[in-house]
């Protein structure tokens, strides 16, 4: 995965995040616990997305140092 | 709480699919569900231009079909430089999504009927007008684009057959020829078409829960093609459903649309075709991967509108009082 397609993905979590959490939040419309999956859901994908980038960028960056990664 | 029927039905679907159960769902019944939707479509529209034909319906129109030329160019650059895929894959998933889902659509007009929601009749000749354009400007792009290729450069001969098979594909595929074809004897027949209401109309809620069921089956079959596809072909599919509903509510509204007009207008620009562009790809973009386009249309796009997407959007029409 580029940084672009990284970047691009997270705000794409993020914005469906924003959309979860407005429908939670307004129960007139019926769709709260919907919005509420939607949200959490969202907030999964972007904590693991963030994880797997970090733990790309640990890999490069040990590799560029010539450390021995495990 | 109550769920939508139509929608009941799709996880139903989407839930065998899962678990793979033994449901035969026969494929001549499934042609036959997307038949009967299609013409039912056009015959109700048909019916609603015998009262609403009038040049401001021309203009809408016009702007209807500018949301289909807009949103493969909007798909197409983001599909290049973000998701750095070749040009024939990025045509092909952009005319996608600038053409239009007959099944979501009638997901769509289910839901705002059962929610009483009012709409303007006429908007099946939308469905129609939006099936086209992305596909001839997803062709265009891929050509502008192309450096050398036998495909699309081929020999006179082979080029004349191929534009055969490629206008055929375009103007009279099978949703095009139904839906327009249902218009035609919609506004041929006018008030005699309560003849034939208790069959198209009566029963189209029926038809569509079947067909639904049918989607949540096939839309469960792509989450394998789907967790392959890597995440950004998943995120485009979320992120495009929500620019084109955007774009979809921005023209109803300046064009005049009810609330009801609006919300399908919106719906359209966030559907992805599944039926009538994979085919005309196929014989226009050859070397374009099929299973990219399909597992982001079905496999998210098209659930994620039936699910969230038609009640997020009624929902925010509502809200926003349009």
């Amino acid at each position: 995965m580029t940084y672009k397609q990284y970047w691009f993905s997270q705000s794409v979590v993020l914005l469906l995040m924003t959309i979860g959490a407005a429908l939670a939040a307004n129960t007139a419309t019926g769709l709260h616990m919907m919005g509420l999956g939607l949200a959490l859901v969202g907030l999964n994908t972007y904590v693991r997305l963030r994880m797997r980038n970090q733990l790309v960028s640990i890999k490069r960056s040990e590799h560029d140092s010539g450390s021995v990664s495990s | 709480m109550s769920l939508d029927v139509g929608i009941a039905f799709f996880l139903l679907g989407a839930f065998a699919g899962a678990v793979k159960s033994e449901i035969q769902f026969p494929k001549a019944l499934y042609q036959s569900l997307v038949l009967f939707l299609m013409v039912a479509i056009g015959l109700k529209g048909g019916v609603s231009l015998v009262e609403h034909a009038s040049w401001e319906l021309m203009a809408q129109a016009v702007a209807v079909i500018a949301i289909g030329v807009l949103l493969p160019l909007i798909a197409f650059p983001i599909l290049r430089k973000i998701g750095e895929l070749n040009q024939y894959d990025s045509a092909s998933i952009a005319a996608h999504y600038g053409s239009v889902s007959v099944g979501t659509y009638a997901v769509a007009v289910g839901f705002l009927e059962a929610s009483g929601i009012a709409y303007e009749s006429y908007i099946p000749l939308f469905v129609v007008l939006l099936e086209m354009p992305a596909i001839i400007v997803g062709i265009a792009l891929a050509k502008r684009q192309q450096r050398t290729s036998d495909t699309l450069t081929p020999t006179p001969q082979k080029g004349k057959t191929q534009r055969t098979e490629l206008y055929h594909e375009i103007f009279l595929n099978q949703g095009v020829l139904l839906m327009f074809g249902g218009l035609l004897v919609g506004f041929a027949a006018g008030p005699k078409i309560a003849s034939v209401e208790p069959f198209f109309f009566d029963l189209f809620g029926g038809v569509l829960a079947l067909f639904l069921l049918q989607m949540g089956m096939t839309a469960a079959s792509q989450f394998h093609t789907v967790k392959q596809s890597g995440s950004f072909i998943i995120a485009f599919g979320f992120a495009m459903p929500i620019v084109g509903a955007v774009i979809g509510g921005l023209v109803g509204t300046l064009i005049g649309l009810s609330q009801g007009g609006t919300t399908l207008l919106a719906v359209l620009g966030a559907s992805s075709s599944y039926i009538a562009v994979p085919a005309a790809m196929k014989v226009a973009l050859p070397e374009a991967n099929p299973s990219l386009s399909i597992s982001a249309s079905l496999g998210i796009t098209f659930p994620f509108n039936v699910l969230i997407g038609i009640p997020a959007i009624s929902a925010t029409t509502s809200a926003l009082g349009l």
